[in-house]
């Protein structure tokens, strides 16, 4: 996936308070935070919850977008610290999310394994599940997931290699059950 | 074993699978901003602010040295009648008696393109009519709302609401004593994501997380919340709530339980009777009283089981409690007291079933040393509905009540809520949501 540069004039124009050229900016934007928070959280809902409210932060801190920079890891970074706070179903007491499989199965390949591989998914830190489903599910380059995460490409690497060994691992432990 | 490739290709395929298509995600996202931001009244007025809070933002930022001061205005909210159909969706209620209880609502999607705002509604009639009874938008506040709430008792209440100015954004507590009719605005702080809890009328605490970090502020209260004093930077990684089982007692769960036992001040790690993986996580324990308490726990070894450690002596020491053989996994579990729980829970199969299957109801009486099946008469999944069940609510050993929501038609997502007097046999729709025309 490319890394596209934003138009200066339309951030120029956005940090001014025009709202279209703010929509411009993140609309190819909106899609790929879409997908990062479905793939971070496995619920659609609130996925969708977490890209809003990212939009709406992105309104905010448009301030501190530097001109020039990439407009996508800096949402998709904002998109990613929402899912690490997002609390939609343990807004009471009763922990439910990571064991909330919410069944919205639409394809014949995404049955036993898919479901066993979101659960060992959902096991790993948030750190490792970020990094994978970046590059796994975005396919987004370790130098954009560094912007994103905001660590080096070299701790991406490092995450991306446990992340993958551990769900490996949690995977074939099921396998053998 | 499968190779790199075969599981990159399995793992696109399992999250394809839970990322339906949204193509009234931008619409929605810009019909939310254009509602969120015409109640600034001007936008034009945006860098003028921005500089203005800026300002206000380093003023706060010293105030975590310094005790934050609210200003205990009083205001009041319209009270009217709510309907919970359509456009609506249920949160996890808060069920304090057989009749009286609170619930978070948020509008659903098609709503929500229209920012139908995040409310606080309670019932006094069991569930039947609900009353919305969020604190009123203030003048000086346009772009708030609701993003946190302890409900300590019938009548006693606090709401956190994010101040979504064009600045750094800050949460303000509001408190009421007498069921939402009034409410008493607290101290404005810098910060997002709150999470509340108040261990009596008084003495509360409020985590605000840092962004990007796994620390969080904690600020304590002990004038229920109209000052707020810096207390330490906590240990937090977002993924559970802060609980205190007495004034200087306290928890924070996630990848592994911390106690505090001088109000949040320092924090140490709780030693616990099972070793976690790296993927190990402990809920926010439940307490029930000083002594007593509870918390979910997962080892995280790939395949279960679930477990619940229970602790009798304040939290020195916890020990093991497993679900029934059959059940290993759990959906969802609510207890009363320190004995008495309910569980719907399954096994490895059943949770892996693509549709879901019926999974049954177990119910405790000691503490869950013995878990009983409850032969009630709903299925808490079913083959043809996509549902799930989203909480269980009991109020005592005979009244509880269940949230099952439906999410197979991802844009009209509806909620059936049911009440059972006793004890989890039989149970009747109180109030179900139709779906959105």
């Amino acid at each position: 996936m490319a890394v596209l540069t934003v138009p200066i004039t339309l951030v120029q124009a956005a940090k001014r308070g025009d709202k279209v050229a703010f929509m411009s900016l993140l609309e190819p934007s909106l899609e790929p935070g879409y997908r990062l928070a479905c793939g971070m959280l496995h619920d659609s809902q609130a996925a969708e919850d977490a890209v809003q409210e990212a939009a709406f932060k992105a309104w905010r801190k448009l301030g501190q977008l530097r001109e020039g920079h990439e407009l996508r890891p800096w949402f998709l970074g904002i998109v990613a610290n929402e899912c690490r706070t997002v609390r939609r179903s343990r807004w009471w007491s009763v922990l439910k999310w990571p064991k909330s499989e919410h069944p919205v199965e639409t394809s014949p390949d995404s049955g036993l394994s898919g479901i066993e591989l979101r659960r060992a998914l959902r096991r790993l830190d948030l750190n490792k599940r970020m990094v994978l489903v970046l590059h796994w599910y975005l396919d987004l380059p370790l130098d954009e997931i560094s912007a994103i995460t905001g660590i080096s490409v070299h701790a991406v690497e490092g995450r991306l290699q446990r992340g993958m060994s551990e769900l490996r691992r949690l995977m074939e432990t099921r396998d053998e059950n | 074993m499968k190779t790199d490739n075969q599981l990159r290709s399995e793992f696109r395929s399992a999250l394809e699978s839970v990322t339906p298509a949204a193509p009234w995600l931008a619409h929605a996202v810009s019909k939310s901003l254009d509602t969120r931001l015409s109640t600034k009244q001007n936008d034009q007025a945006r860098p003028q602010l921005r500089l203005g809070l800026n300002v206000v933002a380093m003023l706060v930022l010293i105030g975590l040295v310094v005790a934050a001061v609210g200003v205990y205005l009083t205001v009041h909210p319209a009270v009217v009648p709510a309907d919970p159909g359509v456009g609506r969706v249920f949160f996890p209620t808060k069920m304090v008696t057989a009749s009286t209880g609170w619930s978070r609502v948020e509008p659903s999607i098609e709503r929500r393109a229209s920012a139908v705002p995040v409310e606080l509604w309670r019932t006094t009639d069991g569930g039947a009519h609900w009353t919305n009874v969020s604190p009123p938008s203030l003048p000086d506040r346009p772009s708030s709302y609701i993003d946190d709430a302890y409900l300590l008792d019938a009548t006693d209440a606090w709401v956190a609401e994010s101040t979504s100015g064009p600045a750094r954004p800050h949460v303000t507590t509001f408190r009421t004593t007498d069921g939402g009719k009034t409410w008493h605005e607290g101290a404005s702080i810098e910060g997002q994501s709150p999470n509340l809890f108040f261990i009596d009328q008084n003495h509360g605490w409020l985590v605000l997380p840092t962004e990007g970090t796994n620390l969080a502020s904690l600020y304590s209260t002990d004038d229920a919340g109209l000052h707020w004093n810096f207390t330490s930077f906590a240990p937090w990684d977002g993924l559970t709530r802060i609980t205190f089982s007495s004034i200087t007692t306290g928890w924070i769960s996630g990848g592994n339980l911390m106690v505090t036992h001088d109000g949040g001040v320092t924090w140490h790690v709780q030693p616990l009777p099972v070793t976690l993986d790296a993927g190990g996580y402990v809920g926010s324990p439940i307490f029930f009283d000083r002594q007593h308490g509870i918390a979910y726990c997962c080892t995280s070894n790939g395949s279960g089981p679930d477990i619940f450690l229970v602790t009798s002596d304040g939290g020195s020491t916890w020990v093991v409690r497993t679900t029934p053989a059959e059940a290993p996994l759990f959906e969802v579990f609510d207890f009363v007291d320190a004995n008495h729980g309910w569980l719907i829970a399954g096994s490895n199969a059943e949770f892996s079933a693509v549709h879901g299957v019926p999974l049954p109801l177990y119910r405790t009486d000691d503490g869950g040393l013995t878990w009983v099946r409850v032969p009630a008469n709903v299925l808490w999944r079913s083959p043809d509905e996509s549902g799930y069940i989203d909480s269980l609510d009991f109020v005592d050993e005979k009244n509880g009540f269940a949230m099952r929501r439906k999410l197979g038609d991802v844009a009209n997502p509806y909620t059936q809520w049911l009440s059972t007097t006793d004890g989890g046999r039989t149970w009747t729709v109180v109030v179900e949501a139709p779906r959105t025309p």
